[in-house]
């Protein structure tokens, strides 16, 4: 214990000295702008700014990428509340309940309490890194393919069951996703899928085009319909800063989400955007006003904003101790790794220890200067809402095109965006639900893959599923859960029906 | 009677089916292979398959009770299709001519035409946000677009 505190310490002195406390300054503010542009998430402002951290030392250079990780992780919050437009998977969950709030004029209260969710969660994270790393990753090393798919199957079951609307059709927005994320190369035999002969579509679809055109553009569209006189002034702009009592109600919720996103961010696999569905799902089914959610329940972000950050900083377990990212993002910040000259893996924690230990700290600092940043700016942010809708909604789609195009630099997701964003219009007309399929595209080539080589792995026979203790635990716990929802379903509506009598007869 | 069945929740299902089905029979072309040694087309089959089922479950129930009544086609729905066939123009546009002139025109229309601002702030307003998107973009971030029409005409090709 003692040697621990040693080599936190260590890693502090290194981290607090003036030049690498204005790095990390500098990586948040900059982070922060650019994940603020639509089409620009975190996967996006990190992969534009990695390469500049090479130019540092080692520990400077990781200060600085641990800065741009959580600048640009709220930046994409930033947008999904004010704007309705994700930056990335792990703030879709967001969207449904902060934008909401920001139609209600309470764009800086979700804002805050997504700034100290995500700081609160990122302390969890970090100390459950601090502590556990090691042990942790002893365990994380026995996921295999079925653990895989069974994790990833059950987000999306989640993410169906958890939309409003009904449950057929939110598993057919999510089969939906799936097969789109078929499309491009099989990922076993490497055949051509649903491509009919397109180059662009081998690679398969962008997750950006399809987010950006569902809920950026189809939102725009759906919105344009309901308001035949155009689009319409925004609201009444209300309060910028949380409240003491906002802050209360969403307090559970944001330490349950910050408990399920760092427990589901270490497994692998796992990541911020399954961490935010599962958050989101179980405050909606623990609250008593299910029905508030969806319409801008203020748990409804703090959840899914601190499950994400805490799985963003619990999936730096595996990345340091195994070598293995959860998801793209951390997929990046392993490439970055490297181009510091680090190889993440066992080794790392025993062979460079004062460079894991800076890490911890630039992260824990970074967390701070996030919250600092953050908190005086939501004012800031929120000016730019009291820009009339009808002039900011035409400058957002813009900015969504010229940032997709900047994916592949050609206009090919320019049109992706465009069709995701008449799909997105008609599902909405349509009563179907364009989260589960967004969702289910991002989570489905995880599931495929992973449910394949299970397959392989067993000859074909599915009760390997259950067979395995990891994955079969998995899935005693979801039936479990699933059991309470629905005798917890039953309760209410006895309860309902009663005090429906009730009323009747007096 | 027959409007009333066929809302647009229920015409939602019949579509959804409809994409299903097309992907069941996409799915089929491929080599669907065994639950032993799985190949390319088994994972699709079954997911045309569920989209399928899960769409015809959701047809008996119609539009939900949260939906909009009579949502068919009004002004709005004219509204909505201008902008994204504007959408479409400036993609065809950017293409070749770039970042800004398109970007102008875009922006004006959806400011003008459908959200009826007045003319002089919907000119100012457009010209700002192009200017601002220029300058974070192309001299900012140095994205490669295609060669602008307007500014290789001011500035020479960069």
């Amino acid at each position: 214990m003692e040697a621990l505190f040693q080599s936190m310490a260590g890693g502090f002195g290194a981290a607090l000295s003036p030049e690498n406390l204005l790095l990390c300054f500098v990586g948040v503010l900059i982070g922060n702008m650019i994940g603020v542009l639509p089409g620009l998430g975190p996967t996006a402002t990190l992969a534009l700014l990695l390469p500049f951290t090479s130019t540092l030392p080692p520990a400077s250079g990781l200060i600085l990428m641990a800065g741009i990780f959580y600048g640009a992780m709220y930046g994409g919050s930033i947008t999904s509340i004010l704007l309705g437009l994700p930056g990335e998977a792990a703030s879709v969950v967001t969207t449904f309940d902060g934008h909401q709030m920001a139609k209600q004029g309470r764009g800086g209260v979700a804002l805050g309490i997504s700034a100290i969710g995500s700081f609160v969660a990122g302390t969890v994270a970090l100390l459950g890194l601090n502590f556990l790393a090691p042990t942790l990753g002893r365990f994380a090393v026995r996921f295999g393919p079925p653990e895989y798919a069974v994790l990833t199957a059950l987000g999306i079951v989640m993410v169906a069951y958890m939309g409003n609307r009904s449950l057929g059709k939110g598993i057919a927005s999510a089969a939906f996703g799936l097969l789109l994320a078929v499309i491009g190369q099989d990922p076993v035999t490497g055949e051509k899928r649903f491509t009919f002969g397109s180059i662009e579509l081998l690679g398969g679809l962008d997750f950006v085009a399809i987010a950006m055109g569902v809920f950026g553009v189809g939102e725009i569209l759906y919105n344009l319909e309901r308001r035949s006189k155009g689009l319409d002034a925004s609201t009444v702009i209300g309060r910028i800063w949380p409240s003491m009592a906002d802050f209360l109600k969403a307090r559970w919720a944001i330490a349950r989400g910050s408990v399920v996103g760092f427990l589901i961010g270490i497994l692998p696999g796992g990541g911020a955007i399954l961490a935010s569905v599962t958050a989101y799902t179980l405050e909606k089914r623990i609250s008593r006003k299910p029905e508030s959610f969806g319409k801008g329940a203020i748990e409804g972000v703090a959840a899914p904003e601190s499950a994400n950050n805490a799985a963003a900083g619990a999936a730096f377990i595996p990345l340091l101790t195994l070598g293995i990212p959860a998801d793209s993002v951390m997929a990046l910040m392993f490439g970055a790794l490297m181009l510091n000259g680090i190889t993440p893996g066992p080794q790392l924690i025993s062979m460079h220890p004062e460079l894991f230990w800076s890490v911890v700290a630039s992260m824990y600092i970074g967390n701070v200067i996030l919250l600092l940043l953050n908190l005086p700016l939501v004012g800031l942010f929120i000016q730019l809402l009291r820009i009339r809708s009808t002039f900011l909604m035409p400058f957002a789609i813009l900015i969504t095109l010229i940032g997709v195009y900047s994916i592949s630099n050609d206009g090919f997701n320019m049109w992706i965006v465009l069709l995701f964003g008449a799909i997105g219009y008609l599902m909405r007309k349509t009563g179907f639900d364009p989260g589960p399929m967004v969702i289910a595209f991002v989570l489905g080539q995880i599931l495929e893959r992973s449910f394949r080589q299970s397959l392989l792995m067993s000859g074909g026979d599915l009760a390997v599923f259950a067979l395995r203790p990891i994955s079969g635990t998995i899935l005693v716990l979801a039936l479990a859960a699933a059991g309470l929802i629905v005798v917890q379903g039953r309760r209410r509506k006895r309860r309902q029906a009663a005090e429906e009598r009730d009323l009747d007869m007096k | 009677m027959l409007y009333k069945k066929l809302d647009p929740g229920r015409l939602g299902s019949l579509a959804a089916m409809a994409i299903g089905l097309f992907f069941l029979l996409q799915a089929l072309k491929l080599n669907i292979g065994t639950l032993s040694n799985p190949g390319a087309g088994l994972w699709p089959l079954v997911l045309s398959a569920v989209l399928i089922v899960s769409s015809a479950s959701s047809l008996r129930r119609g539009n939900d009770a949260q939906e909009e009544e009579g949502e068919g086609l009004a002004i709005g729905t004219w509204h909505a299709v201008l902008g994204a066939a504007s959408i479409a123009l400036f993609i065809l546009m950017f293409e070749h001519m770039g970042l800004t002139v398109p970007s102008f025109l875009l922006l004006l229309f959806w400011m003008r035409a459908l959200g009826k601002e007045q003319w002089r702030s919907s000119v100012v307003a457009a010209l700002a946000f192009t200017v601002f998107s220029v300058v974070v973009f192309v001299w900012g971030i140095d994205a490669p677009f295609p060669d602008d029409v307007l500014l290789t005409r001011v500035w020479g090709n960069p």
